[in-house]
């Protein structure tokens, strides 16, 4: 995979481009009007000047005539970090371009090119306009992730022998219990020991029903601690369900090995990318499953 | 008014400057500026104007002082003045020696006023455009920032809709230059829904409606007026604060089409749900703060909306001390606050803290105008360790601008610390602890909140704590949002 990146962009941010698409195992490539596309190209990063409201019309010829993404390096403020626009075929990062936005970013612009892996395998990712899962497992582990999406939500069960049907109904129990007491009954019948993590968008909330051991840490920037070892917490005060609000750059890490869980842990101050990659390292030579999401 | 009319306009208020150039965009008129009496003595002197609009007071001499000039240089030839004056008494005599200043423009005035007068003055044809046309205010941010375009709706008494084109379409409603509502037409988003009761609200139908969105891309339908989920007594608040969330990041943008829209009325959910906001306030607090907008962060402009709503309700109760009413006479918009504490005759203590009273003045930086010594936003009580306190002072330094935290020691006096340091929250990490009373009574006299800050949230162990006098809770790990929640509110 290759990424196209303006050379109008300044030098600094398309040195941090180059990185943060090293990351991801992608190639970026300086592009001038006129070079042709190479055909493993999957996005343009360009600028999106000051004042602009549209895309700009050069832009949106080289998008259309090529199927390419584009990828807008705005050059003012935004009310969002990251958006996507159009199904994902516009994405736009807002400023200031640090590492771990434009990898976010840039991450968007692979939809669809990641591991298309169905749920319940060894590895794979799934990647949406409000969140990024990702998960692996030593092959011939017995627990496995499962999980429903839909536009607005992400139901993932986590356990031994825990199956699509169990997400679906743990996602239904959790939108139609009346109370929590009622919740945690409900779900403790459907998934047994097995853990729950849902993410509403809609409500911007998190929903964490942990029963059993494994280790569940909430991370991020913009919270006090910023690595959170919740599952811990909730062990310590008799607890198996919490609701938690959801925020922009909120990185979930469940893993069922502890020192494996702080490992990766560790990587997510690096970008929730590296964490993926410190995941797929432990899993590939410790008995393990582990997973991460990312709210964006 | 005649064909390439010169107008000669003589203030130092950048703003004004902006104003006429608005009233007069679209006209033949060529507008001319300066921003004090030499420098007008010196255009005149160059190049005649057709008329001058002077202000009654300049920095460096009175509008009295430059027609004397005038009439020294040109005697009845000087050119026809307008003078303009916030005062209602004395202004005419002041000018009467002077027979070619020939009208007088109150302070605020209308555009369309300025117009006309400015017409008359040069005993020439009609305005270009009608008094009819209303008043026309448009163009790009860039060129009228929002903070002076309501100021001028602030100062002109309008009533309709400000209409931002930034990445969403943004709403300003104002009522006779009052800020009543402000709406976004962008995907609400979590911090938008926080208030929607749950148990009140069947989520089938956000989630419906959020599919919707999600579905067709268009810009939220769901307004929490319009989704009628929110209980009556609770809207008002959460649109409010949704409000001063999207004032702020408009109030930041640099770009983008800005239209005025005069309306008889304004829409019924407006009415319904909105709240006057003092526009002025607003400019006050920015000048407080700060000499220039730029790097003023979204969220200490929407801190001081907010801020400023809850010191107009604060001024309607009209339960003002001496020295709050004292302070309060001499905030005029104009004058800075080291000079306004410096009139008071309090000490620097005492003014901070009848600024602090007044729910104002904790958005000055304080030590720019006072030795308050160890004022900060938050003041933490951890004795359980310091880890947390570690975390989230790096969490505030993250913060644009960042805030400072105290830390409250086992050996403090809990009470006098507060109280000296006074913060804005209160954060206790291992409540209910013995002290809890102590701190709440010391919160309740400074006016701050006292918050638990818990590993996990249970219901019991919430109760516990509103139960000793916490005003919020919050579960570990506390969000930023959470916190500039508490801190406007």
């Amino acid at each position: 995979m290759t990424f196209l990146v303006s050379t109008r962009l300044s030098a600094r941010v398309r040195d941090e481009i180059r990185l943060a698409s090293d990351a991801l195992g992608v190639v970026a490539t300086d592009f001038t009007e006129g070079m042709p596309i190479p055909a493993e190209t999957v996005a343009f990063v360009g600028v999106l000047p000051a004042g602009a409201r549209r895309v700009p019309p050069e832009l949106a010829r080289l998008a259309a005539r090529s199927s390419l993404r584009l990828v807008l390096c705005a050059a003012e403020p935004m009310v969002r970090p990251v958006t996507a626009l159009l199904g994902g075929r516009v994405i736009l990062i807002a400023p200031p371009f640090e590492p771990q936005r434009l990898r976010w970013g840039l991450r968007a612009a692979t939809v669809g090119t990641a591991e298309a892996a169905p749920f319940g395998g060894d590895a794979g990712q799934s990647l949406s306009a409000e969140w990024w899962l990702a998960w692996a497992r030593q092959p011939g582990h017995p627990a496995a992730v499962e999980a429903v999406e839909s536009a607005i939500d992400l139901t993932a069960i986590v356990g031994p022998g825990c199956t699509a049907a169990q997400a679906q109904q743990a996602g239904d129990v959790i939108r139609t219990a009346p109370d929590d007491e009622a919740l945690e009954r409900d779900l403790r019948s459907t998934v047994g020991d097995a853990g729950v993590l849902r993410l509403s968008t809609s409500l911007g909330e998190w929903v964490v029903y942990w029963p059993a051991g494994g280790a569940l840490w909430l991370c991020s920037p913009w919270r006090a601690p910023a690595q959170w070892e919740l599952s811990r917490a909730m062990a310590e005060s008799g607890r198996r369900l919490a609701h938690l609000p959801a925020y922009p750059e909120d990185v979930v890490v469940l893993c069922d090995h502890a020192q494996a869980a702080e490992a990766i842990v560790a990587a997510v101050e690096r970008g929730a990318t590296e964490a993926y990659a410190t995941l797929r390292a432990l899993a590939a030579e410790t008995p393990m499953l582990g997973a991460i999401v990312e709210a964006r | 008014m005649k064909e390439r009319a010169r107008i000669l306009v003589v203030d130092d208020s950048t703003t004004l400057r902006k104003l006429v150039e608005i009233a007069f965009r679209g006209t033949t008129a060529e507008i001319d500026f300066a921003a004090s009496g030499v420098e007008a003595l010196q255009r005149v002197a160059a190049h005649p104007p057709d008329v001058i609009l002077l202000d009654f007071t300049l920095p460096d001499m009175g509008g009295v002082d430059v027609c004397a000039r005038l009439a020294e240089r040109a005697g009845a030839a000087a050119p026809p003045v307008v003078v303009m004056s916030a005062r209602r008494e004395g202004v005419r005599e002041a000018f009467r020696a002077f027979p070619f200043v020939v009208d007088f423009i109150p302070k605020p005035f209308a555009m369309e006023e300025i117009r006309a007068r400015l017409g008359a003055a040069q005993r020439a044809p009609a305005p270009a455009v009608p008094a009819s046309a209303g008043v026309s205010l448009s163009g790009d941010l860039a060129e009228v920032p929002l903070l002076d375009a309501l100021r001028f709706l602030s100062a002109v008494e309008l009533t309709g809709c400000l209409a931002l084109e930034l990445p969403a379409r943004v709403e300003i409603y104002v009522r006779e230059g009052e800020v009543v509502l402000c709406t976004s037409h962008s995907p609400p988003g979590p911090a938008d829904l926080e208030h929607v009761d749950l148990s009140r609200t069947p989520r089938a139908a956000i989630e419906r409606a959020s599919a919707e969105q999600a579905r067709t891309g268009k810009p939220a339908v769901v307004s929490l007026a319009e989704a009628g989920h929110v209980p009556r007594e609770v809207a008002p608040l959460a649109l409010l604060e949704q409000g001063a969330r999207i004032l702020a990041a408009a109030l930041e943008a640099r770009t983008g089409q800005l239209t005025w829209r005069t309306l008889d009325a304004l829409p019924e959910h407006v009415e319904a749900f909105g709240r006057p906001q003092a526009v002025a306030g607003i400019a006050l607090e920015q000048r407080r703060a700060t000499a220039s907008r730029e790097g003023v962060p979204a969220a200490f402009l929407g801190a001081v909306y907010q801020r400023t709503a809850r010191f107009s309700r604060k001024l309607a109760g009209a339960r003002l001390s001496a020295n709050e009413r004292k302070l309060l006479s001499l905030f005029d918009g104009e004058t800075p606050v080291s000079a306004i504490i410096e009139r008071t005759g309090l000490s620097p203590e005492k003014a901070a803290s009848v600024c602090n009273r007044l729910c104002a003045v904790d958005l000055i930086e304080l030590r720019d105008h006072v030795s308050s010594g160890s004022f900060a936003a938050i003041a933490l009580w951890s004795p359980g360790g310091a880890e947390f306190g570690r975390s989230l002072r790096a969490l505030l330094q993250r913060r644009s601008p960042p805030l400072d935290v105290i830390d409250l020691r086992p050996e403090d006096d809990l009470a006098e610390a507060i109280v000296r340091a006074r913060p804005r929250l209160i954060l206790v990490t291992d409540p209910p602890s013995a002290r809890t009373d102590l701190m709440a009574d010391a919160a309740r006299t400074i006016s701050s909140a006292l918050v638990a800050v818990l590993d996990t949230a249970s219901r019991g162990a919430v109760d516990a704590c509103l139960a000793a006098g916490f005003h919020a809770v919050l579960a570990k790990p506390i969000h930023l949002n959470d916190l500039e929640r508490l801190l406007s509110s």
